[in-house]
């Protein structure tokens, strides 16, 4: 994917753009909000990664600035403001999704691309297929080679969130995110928990285990072919 | 809007206006007594000199001098003030009707030729003198004299009292009057300045809530705009307001400035430890598998611990500093609670904890969903990171008429009754809880989260063995 970033420090502007380099994606970046801007109005990005305070104009006004001409290239506003108000101004000025600093690199390729799979149309699709595993999303019923899998009501979506997410990692404060609207971090490891009850229920006694873990980052509903 | 029956200025009032009604009260029934005291007087007099004349005609001339006399004024139209009789003691003594309230000798001193004789007053309905009262209205009661002549006849001279009776009435209903006239005045006028100035501190305590919602730029009224009102000068009310109000602006300037303070903390060092987890991370992966790449990986992890300390840390600051609500909206509590204990549960079951759940439908509470979350997650990791495996957690949500109450209980090593009080304060840590993982800051977040909520509080109580926390919220009404 070609990627916009907007981010006036020098040195993790650097590190992404190697890390977007080595994972295969393109990469332009500005250091100020004004070029910043320039930029997103005038190239064609697949994504957009935009710092929330910069020099010169700040982030949430270039968001602002581009949704008003109706360019619905998806946004991730970086931030060093951890605050849920923080959170929510961001999100209302059009962001898609808000990173707080520091973040891992994969957290950020994660949400970049969970936020490219939502922009494409297949949100109305009723049936999720991975492999064996289906879920029928009108009957509320999960089968693994045809046999039944009882889920409780907070498995079902997040296995719903794999799903729709197949072959790419989903990090632990996505599923956080997406599962329970929650936007902080439990102590408790919950979704590790869940992650490996969910296991036992889709993947025990079957020889191709689907969920795995992807050290470091997060998990991945993965077919192996 | 005030209740007039529940304010002080009313009760004071009231006091004031029984008081000032009660000694004029007093005042005014001695003026009764007085005057009703001259108004028999005046009529005791009138009779003595009614009988006087009557006795001068008796001494000057004779006894049928007297009689005729007699006889011509009861004929005449002044009758009608006066009744009068003249009875022989052998045909009817009138002492033996009457009981004498005062006794006085006539004809003493003055003319020569009277003689002193012995009379008395009395009060009495005339009926009771039998036939000898020729007078058409018996019934009254009238004050009489009684003389008795040296011939053993008897005079008496009569005058109603009816009219005085209804004089005196007359007078009493004016007093009484002017009694309720006064009390009615007392209170009133209390009231309404008592109310003047009630109002005033009733704005005071409206501006006071408006703030207290979260509108810190909101000042204190000052009344000094009514120029040309007794009330309107520099008066005690606006000193107050205007020490709040400097009060506030302090609050407000204090505030803002640990905002500041902490979202700038939080750019200028998030920003340096987001370079140094991404150079790390970077290490990390260029770095062959084994010890050094480990060494790496568990830096990254102490950065991560690092930043969840500060993560903390800023978000108790933030808490605390926090007085807007607007994101706040009506929650389903019960929701919330069904939600956590489905997360719970599971995760209790994983660390060989029972895991129970007590949840009244229906709970609902105006806050802010991430905090309230954020709250009990802190109280329910606490329960399963202390509870030894086979104990039991139970979350419980229960509502009464005016409190919400959410319990997390446990059974784990509870809180030792000295320690309760510094549990809530930043980093503290018990001896107990050295070798768990954590910063001490998770209760410390919970009260900050609690301090948000008008009327709420916290308690910790001992579940014999294990730890009860309570949390309640007032329900407001609106």
């Amino acid at each position: 994917m070609h990627i916009l970033l907007v981010e006036d420090d020098h040195d993790t502007a650097e590190f992404i753009r190697k890390g977007m380099l080595q994972h295969g994606h393109q990469i332009d970046i500005a250091d100020n909000g004004d070029d910043g801007l320039h930029l997103a109005l005038t190239g064609h990005f697949d994504a957009m990664v935009i710092d929330r305070m910069l020099p010169g104009r700040d982030g949430l006004s270039i968001v602002q600035a581009i949704r008003q001409l109706d360019i619905h290239t998806p946004v991730l506003i970086l931030s060093a403001l951890g605050e849920v108000d923080h959170r929510v101004e961001g999100l209302q000025a059009g962001g898609d999704d808000y990173l707080v600093k520091p973040y891992a690199f994969s957290e950020l390729l994660a949400r970049l691309q969970a936020l490219l799979r939502r922009s494409q149309p297949d949100q109305t699709q009723t049936v999720l297929k991975v492999r064996d595993l289906e879920m029928d999303l009108l009957k509320h019923q999960v089968t693994r080679a045809s046999k039944v899998i009882d889920l409780l009501p907070r498995e079902f979506t997040l296995l719903e969130v794999l799903m729709r997410h197949a072959e790419q990692v989903v990090t632990r404060t996505m599923l956080l995110e997406k599962v329970w609207d929650y936007h902080f971090d439990p102590q408790t490891n919950i979704i590790d928990v869940y992650i490996s009850r969910l296991r036992n229920k889709i993947d025990k006694g079957f020889d191709v285990p689907l969920l795995s873990t992807v050290r470091g980052a997060g998990y991945m509903l993965h077919d192996p072919g | 809007m005030i209740r007039v029956s529940h304010t002080t200025a009313f009760r004071l009032s009231l006091i004031y206006a029984l008081l000032f009604s009660l000694i004029a009260a007093a005042v005014l029934a001695l003026a009764y007594q007085s005057a009703s005291r001259e108004i028999r007087q005046q009529t005791d007099d009138r009779l003595q000199l009614e009988t006087n004349i009557l006795l001068s005609r008796y001494f000057s001339g004779s006894f049928e001098d007297l009689s005729r006399m007699v006889a011509h004024r009861m004929s005449k139209d002044s009758s009608r003030f006066f009744v009068y009789s003249l009875v022989n003691r052998a045909q009817h003594d009138f002492n033996q009707d009457v009981a004498p309230d005062k006794k006085l000798i006539l004809g003493q001193g003055g003319q020569p030729d009277l003689k002193p004789l012995s009379a008395v007053f009395a009060t009495l309905p005339l009926s009771r003198l039998g036939p000898f009262i020729p007078s058409s209205h018996r019934h009254m009661q009238t004050r009489v004299l009684i003389t008795r002549l040296p011939n053993d006849t008897q005079l008496l001279v009569g005058s109603d009292l009816g009219e005085q009776e209804l004089l005196l009435q007359h007078i009493t209903r004016v007093l009484l009057l002017a009694v309720l006239v006064i009390f009615a005045a007392a209170l009133l006028g209390g009231t309404l300045l008592g109310l003047s100035s009630l109002r005033h501190i009733e704005n005071i305590r409206l501006k006071a809530l408006e703030i207290m919602q979260g509108d810190l730029s909101q000042r204190m009224p000052l009344r000094r705009k009514r120029r040309f009102s007794l009330l309107s000068r520099d008066d005690e009310y606006d000193r107050l307001s205007r020490v709040i109000n400097n009060m506030l602006e302090r609050i407000e300037i204090l505030m803002h400035s640990t905002r500041n303070v902490s979202n700038n903390l939080a750019h200028d060092l998030r920003n340096p430890l987001n370079r140094l987890r991404h150079r790390l991370e970077a290490l990390r992966a260029q770095l062959p598998p084994g010890e050094s790449q480990q060494e790496v990986g568990q830096a990254v992890e102490d950065v991560d611990a690092l930043v969840a300390t500060f993560n903390a840390i800023l978000n108790i600051a933030q808490i605390e500093a926090r007085v807007q609500r607007e994101h706040w909206e009506t929650i389903d509590v019960s929701a919330m609670l069904d939600e956590l204990g489905e997360m719970y549960s599971v995760v209790a079951e994983e660390a060989g904890l029972a895991f129970e759940q007590d949840v009244e439908p229906g709970l609902s509470l105006r806050s802010d969903r991430q905090l309230l979350a954020q709250g009990l997650t802190n109280l329910l990791d606490n329960a399963v990171k202390y509870t030894p495996r086979g104990g039991n957690i139970q979350l419980r949500g229960h509502r009464s008429d005016h409190h919400l109450m959410l319990t997390v209980a446990d059974n784990g090593p509870g809180i030792a009754l000295a320690d309760r009080e510094n549990v809530f304060e930043h980093f503290t840590r018990l001896d107990s809880a050295r070798s768990q993982p954590g910063n001490g800051l998770g209760l410390s977040l919970v009260q900050a989260i609690m301090n948000l909520h008008q009327g709420s509080e916290i308690k910790l109580l001992d579940n014999h063995p294990g730890l009860i926390v309570q949390l309640i919220f007032a329900l407001s009404e609106d």
